[in-house]
């Protein structure tokens, strides 16, 4: 018998968010091993079909909408408390979620509320012999490892997100509709009053090109040069700790284990020393490039290229050949 | 005002992890063991929040083996009021039956507001803060870098997210995780240590909290199959000598080569 499989979709600045879609495609891999109907989970406010338009093109079974002001904003309680109700009427056997800050949020509330195991910030997801089977990193990912959920009822995990790639689309459109009622919620919860976005720049956990700078970068100003370098190449830029606690860059570009992880195409490191809390969070990044002055720093051994010398001398000579590149010269 | 502070006893981050022979566990000798980084922050606004509202209490709990009993001991050095441990009774390390067995002590307390770390170095699961609060009904908020009490029981929070921050509203009581940035966490001083080491902290074991050995058999919720350490990269190329031909060399391989440009 098919089992239903739900994955929980948020959305990023009204559209649904590149994580949520990255779940649809980890339940479509599970569905090669198990009989799966996949449904996705759509809850906001004054929802039009533009919307959530992009979830009738994954070639999934079915899009619960539910349209109700508390989900104007993420709102945990309200959220917790429909999934539930969703859950006692329809049975689901696996819920999955993007492990972004909300679905960290939600997805342990909910393995409280419906007193079920749950699989935190999976990087790769399976089911075997009727159990659900991942591996998440531990230890700021400096280990792997493998775990079963082991419990009846409902089974919750998380997904990292940028792992899973975001599905191919399908033209053709066989997926269900079905509005869900929601009465709104009653009890105490914590409410958005305000949402305040980021100061500029991008989220560097979605940049392709990270130009990333830290200690030896000297100073806030000197920055310029990356932002230079990132701006030719569409990157964003990133930090080292030691950068952030000098405040010389905002928390939110900080790369490592009290920051983002990142797996860019290209991480370019300048005067960054290559910490083991700064590796974890940029290890798995496809091509990176470390610029140091000191051959023996850790950075310089995990580079695919590893330039010896001052980045203030590297760094200019750089720019100026992608920008002769751009300008056709 | 009643406060709580959650904390666990990791290995220092600077430590070299290593997997046992079993591949089911770490190797724990030779560890340097230290309070979770992200549960400093949750003591110093513990602390802070009480020396700022008079006749406020600071509890610190802990659930875990004998030698964490060190965390709790720089808790009270850092200016937290007492502090309780309890005995962990072993088996599988599970979220669920954490939140579970230390939401069963809290119960008995009267709190108002409980901070938790953001996520625990060792298993980073960013979960027993929101288990706690299902488990004692009561809200929660993640990430927390900047929060202010407005009026008698209701605070006005910072929630960092991946693209900028949500400002949330939420009352009292409630559970709160803390990011990087809320504060900057004092060093406990020489004879502050000393003083919080003399300091009698009282275990609670398992038995005490009218637990049976089934029902928390039944609280491990996961099981771990094994552990493995990530492949490493292979070796990259050194590139040495004039700036201005290194750098076209790496400018030939980044278009040609990686062809990530
Ligand atoms: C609990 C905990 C969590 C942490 N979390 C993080 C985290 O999330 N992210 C993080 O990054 N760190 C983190 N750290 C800090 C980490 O241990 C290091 O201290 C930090 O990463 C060092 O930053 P850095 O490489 O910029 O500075 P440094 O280690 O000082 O390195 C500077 C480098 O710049 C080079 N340099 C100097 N001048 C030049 C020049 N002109 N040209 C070229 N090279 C130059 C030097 O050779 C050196 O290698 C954490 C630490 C702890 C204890
Ligand atoms: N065994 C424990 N004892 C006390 N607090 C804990 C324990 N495990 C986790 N916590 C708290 O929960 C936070 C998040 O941990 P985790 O959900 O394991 O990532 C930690 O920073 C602590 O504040």
């Amino acid at each position: 018998m098919s089992q239903r499989l739900w994955t929980i979709v948020f959305t990023k600045d009204d559209k649904i968010s590149r994580e949520s879609l990255e779940v649809i495609s980890a339940a479509k891999q599970m569905g090669k091993d198990i009989d799966l109907t996949i449904e996705a989970i759509f809850a906001g406010h004054k929802i039009s079909v533009e919307d959530y338009r992009e979830l009738l093109h994954q070639g999934i079974d079915r899009v619960y909408i539910i349209d109700h002001k508390d989900f104007r904003d993420f709102n945990l309680g309200a959220m917790k408390e429909l999934i539930s109700e969703m859950a006692e009427k329809y049975s689901p056997s696996i819920i999955l979620m993007p492990a972004n800050v909300y679905g960290k949020e939600l997805a342990p509330s909910l393995s409280g509320m419906l007193k079920t195991g749950l699989l935190a910030d999976c990087i790769e997801i399976r089911h075997r012999d009727g159990f659900l089977e991942c591996t998440r990193p531990i230890y700021a990912g400096r280990i792997l490892s493998k775990v079963k959920l082991d419990c009846d009822g409902v089974k919750i995990a998380s997904i990292r997100p940028h792992v899973y790639p975001v599905p191919e689309t399908v033209d053709e459109v066989t997926t269900e509709v079905e509005i869900v009622q929601y009465n709104g919620f009653s009890g105490a919860g914590a409410v958005i009053r305000e949402i305040q976005e980021t100061l500029g720049g991008m989220d560097i956990s979605e940049a392709n090109i990270i130009v990333s700078g830290g200690k030896g970068m000297k100073s806030a100003e000197n920055f310029a040069l990356l932002e230079d370098l990132a701006r030719l190449l569409g990157g964003a830029v990133g930090a080292s700790r030691s950068a952030v606690d000098e405040g010389w860059r905002p928390h939110h570009d900080q790369v490592g284990q009290t920051g983002k992880v990142v797996m860019p195409d290209l991480y370019i490191a300048c005067g960054i020393s290559g910490a083991v809390q700064h590796l974890v969070g940029m290890n798995r990044s496809k091509c990176i490039v470390a610029i140091n002055k000191d051959p023996d720093a850790p950075i310089m051994k995990i580079a695919d290229y590893a330039i010896v010398g001052d980045l203030f001398e590297m760094i200019p000579i750089l720019t100026e050949k992608f920008r002769k590149c751009r300008t056709g010269g | 005002m009643n406060i709580c502070v959650l904390t666990k006893q990791v290995p220092d981050t600077d430590s070299s992890i290593r997997i046992n022979d079993l591949s089911d566990d770490i190797v724990l000798d030779g560890l340097k063991m230290i309070m979770n980084p992200y549960d400093e922050y949750a003591v110093e606004e513990a602390v802070k929040t009480c020396q700022s509202i008079p006749g406020s209490k600071s509890t610190v709990m802990t659930l875990g083996e004998g030698s964490s009993k060190s965390i709790l001991i720089t808790s009270l050095a850092m200016g937290m009021d007492e502090a309780v441990r309890i005995e962990d009774p072993g088996g599988e390390e599970d979220c669920y039956k954490t939140a579970i067995i230390l939401s069963r002590v809290l119960g008995e307390m009267d709190f108002d507001l409980i901070f938790v770390g953001k996520s625990a170095f060792d298993d980073n699961a960013s979960s027993v803060g929101a288990l706690v609060a299902e488990f004692l009904g009561v809200p929660y908020v993640s990430n927390v870098v900047k929060f202010e009490i407005t009026g008698d029981d209701s605070l006005k929070i910072h929630r960092e997210k991946e693209s900028g921050a949500d400002v949330v509203c939420v009352s009292l009581p409630c559970v709160i995780s803390c990011e990087k940035g809320l504060n900057r966490p004092r060093y406990p001083k020489l004879m502050k240590l000393m003083k919080a080491n003399k300091k009698n902290i009282p275990v609670r074991s398992i038995d005490s909290l009218g637990f049976t050995d089934v029902e928390i058999n039944g609280f491990e919720k996961t099981k771990t199959l094994g552990l493995i350490t990530p492949p490493c990269r292979p070796p990259g190329k050194m590139l040495e000598g004039e700036p201005e031909e290194v750098i076209s060399e790496l400018f030939r391989e980044l278009r040609e080569v990686v062809k990530v440009v």
